[in-house]
């Protein structure tokens, strides 16, 4: 009885998270998102996102307002957050930093001047310092 | 009311003001099982819902980081207080109700080996799966924690799945060893006159152990839930929780001389080190040469290999090997079991130390991050109780450059405990045949050295958090 009460508990849950945003990226279909990390492969340290952002005819968006948010694979690590604000011919460089080696995910949620806004996420390896050639390939 | 005899124990949990009357009130568990039981029903709905990037969902930020963290720290301070309030042995005692009587669990599984063999196959799912890094599968375990307790609740008539399987019992019995708080009773006389025995029977309208544990005769934490059921069920109100003085349960000769007892403890051991082993760099260039020299594995059997060598294989062959020597050193022919036996359990303080290092370090680094998860949430959810933006900056509560002296502090703490209880054990033993000297002491303690710098070298590397995400690419 009990067990049914669960299961129709959850159900129901269920049913009324559908709704829930976090869940979802808006990936707004005319703007393209790149990214590259320096030092590649990257490791422990200081690094620099190179993102580039650009509309679908390949023209460079300048303005957007960039919030990055890099998260590790597991539970329990504070992420590392950066703003960008403005991309010379649509490249944004953004200091960053990798506090621990292992798998990451950068998620960057950015909004155009006309208030569109976008969101990706990219999963990015960072190796350790001492075995970079072991990692790397 | 009975008076105390001189064995009344000096500290009782159970007749302190306030807290006593609610833990021995009837429905005393149930006010620990509920919000536990609401957080297990958040691990599930929120992992199968919520976002599935890990620092961000509930699930996986309090399984992976509070319970562990936490479920440690109340192992120390007090006792088994996760098993006091386990959530899932709630719809178990609706399954008693409505099954009535079912079998009992057969004779030749009443022992600890199949316990053995689910908290092995845990800690192997978790590194397989990355069970910390994925919200759903978080979800998926607590679920089928839920089932299992009902399903074997259903059939037995006793409770086999705390004593005869589940992982976090056999984990938390054995760590419980060392906690300050245990079961016994205020007056031994009254026990001896007693005729109802409800403590273990159970009576009018109270259930008695579900373990099988006879309160007048418990000298060890291992087996019992800290259910308190026996005070309840007792009618002359004589069950206590007593403070005990540190690691007397593992100086005195506690333990049933059991093969299975014994080794399950060195499991343990052994995993709190392969645990951490699961996080450094060289668990990947192991990984990844046992590939290339067997290729015919794929990944999730070279870590099985892996997992089995260092959680099964190399407790096995290193405590029967330390029983052997220590034999043979003292020319006894006592037989390997009670060897085995009666120093194995000294290693928990040891293994206590290494698995509190290591939680502790996850816990001292991301305990904050509960905060972020639980605005999303809430957000998520449109309630703006705790603002209406995550605070993805919080995170540790303690400073990074503490933690490595920290992780390094328990361990030898941990070695230092497990070193007095092998000397007493010894001593012990010294004085009551001729034949034994301190040259018995010798291979076990070398043991404990060589495990204790084999978790500290794993302290100071650097830690790696991959999933299986990366390593499928
Ligand atoms: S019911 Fe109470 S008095 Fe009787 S044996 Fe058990 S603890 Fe002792
Ligand atoms: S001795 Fe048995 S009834 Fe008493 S707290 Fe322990 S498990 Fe529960
Ligand atoms: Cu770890």
């Amino acid at each position: 009885m009990k067990r049914w009460f669960l299961f129709l508990i959850i159900a129901v849950l269920l049913s009324a998270a559908c709704t829930r945003a976090s869940r979802e990226l808006e990936t707004a279909a005319d703007v393209e998102v790149q990214l590259m990390v320096e030092p590649a492969p990257p490791v422990v340290g200081e690094a620099v996102l190179v993102i580039t952002i650009t509309d679908e005819t390949g023209a460079p968006l300048e303005d957007a307002k960039l919030d990055i948010k890099g998260d590790m694979a597991h539970a329990g690590m504070k992420p590392v957050l950066a703003t960008a604000e403005r991309g010379e011919g649509g490249v944004y460089r953004v200091p960053f930093e990798w506090t621990m080696a292992g798998d990451w995910f950068v998620t960057i949620r950015g909004a155009l001047p006309d208030g569109r806004t976008f969101s990706r996420r990219f999963d990015v390896s960072v190796g350790g310092e001492m075995d970079m050639n072991m990692d790397g390939s | 009311m009975t008076t105390r005899s001189a064995t009344a124990p000096s500290f009782d949990l159970l007749h302190a003001a306030i807290i006593g009357r609610v833990l021995r009130w009837r429905w005393g568990r149930l006010l620990f099982q509920i919000p536990l039981l609401f957080l297990a029903l958040l691990i599930i709905y929120d992992g199968l819902t919520g976002p599935q990037l890990a620092p961000e969902n509930m699930a996986t930020v309090s399984a992976w980081i509070h319970y562990r963290g936490l479920v440690m720290l109340a192992l120390l301070l007090v006792g088994n207080l996760f098993c006091m309030g386990c959530p899932f042995t709630l719809p178990r005692t609706l399954a008693r109700r409505i099954s009535g009587r079912g079998r009992r669990w057969p004779r030749a599984l009443r022992n600890k080996w199949l316990a053995i063999a689910l908290l092995f196959l845990i800690f192997f799912l978790y590194e397989w799966l990355d069970l910390w890094a994925s919200p759903w599968l978080t979800a998926w375990v607590a679920i089928a924690y839920f089932a299992a307790a009902f399903a074997l609740e259903a059939l037995f008539a006793e409770s086999p799945f705390c004593k005869y399987l589940c992982p976090l019992g056999s984990f938390n019995f054995v760590a419980s060893t060392i906690s300050p708080f245990q079961i016994t009773v205020r007056s031994r006389d009254a026990c001896r006159i007693c005729e109802s025995k409800d403590c273990i029977r159970g009576g009018e309208n109270a259930l008695g152990c579900g373990l099988e544990l006879y309160a007048p005769q418990v000298r060890s934490n291992f087996d019992c839930t800290f259910c308190l059921d026996c005070a309840r069920a007792c009618p002359h109100d004589n069950v206590a929780l007593a403070a005990r003085p540190p690691l007397r349960e593992l100086m005195r000769d506690a333990w049933p001389h059991r093969w299975d007892v014994a080794f399950l403890a060195l499991v343990w051991v052994a995993a709190s080190l392969s645990n951490a082993f699961g996080m450094v760099p060289p668990v990947y260039a192991l990984e990844a040469s046992l590939l290339t020299w067997l290729p015919f594995l794929n990944k999730a059997l070279v870590l099985l290999l892996i997992f089995a060598v260092l959680n099964l294989a190399a407790p096995a062959a290193l405590g029967l090997a330390a029983s052997w020597l220590s034999r043979s050193l003292v020319r006894s022919s006592e037989p390997l079991r009670r060897v085995f036996a009666r120093y194995a359990p000294a290693f928990v303080p040891l293994g206590f130390g290494v698995w509190f290092a290591h939680y502790g370090f996850h816990f001292a680094t991301g305990a904050l991050t509960i905060v972020p998860a639980l605005q999303n949430f809430l957000i998520d959810h449109g309630i703006f109780l705790l603002g209406d933006r995550p605070n993805w900056a919080l995170g540790p509560i303690l400073p990074y450059s503490w933690l490595l002296p920290l992780q390094m502090a328990f361990t030898l703490i941990g070695l230092l405990a497990t070193l007095l209880v092998l000397g007493e054990r010894n001593r012990q033993i010294v004085s009551s045949s001729s034949r034994h000297s301190i040259l018995a002491l010798l291979p076990w303690a070398a043991l404990a050295i060589a495990l204790a710098f084999a978790a500290i070298y794993l302290f100071t590397l650097p830690m790696e958090m991959r999933g299986t995400m990366s390593m499928g690419h």
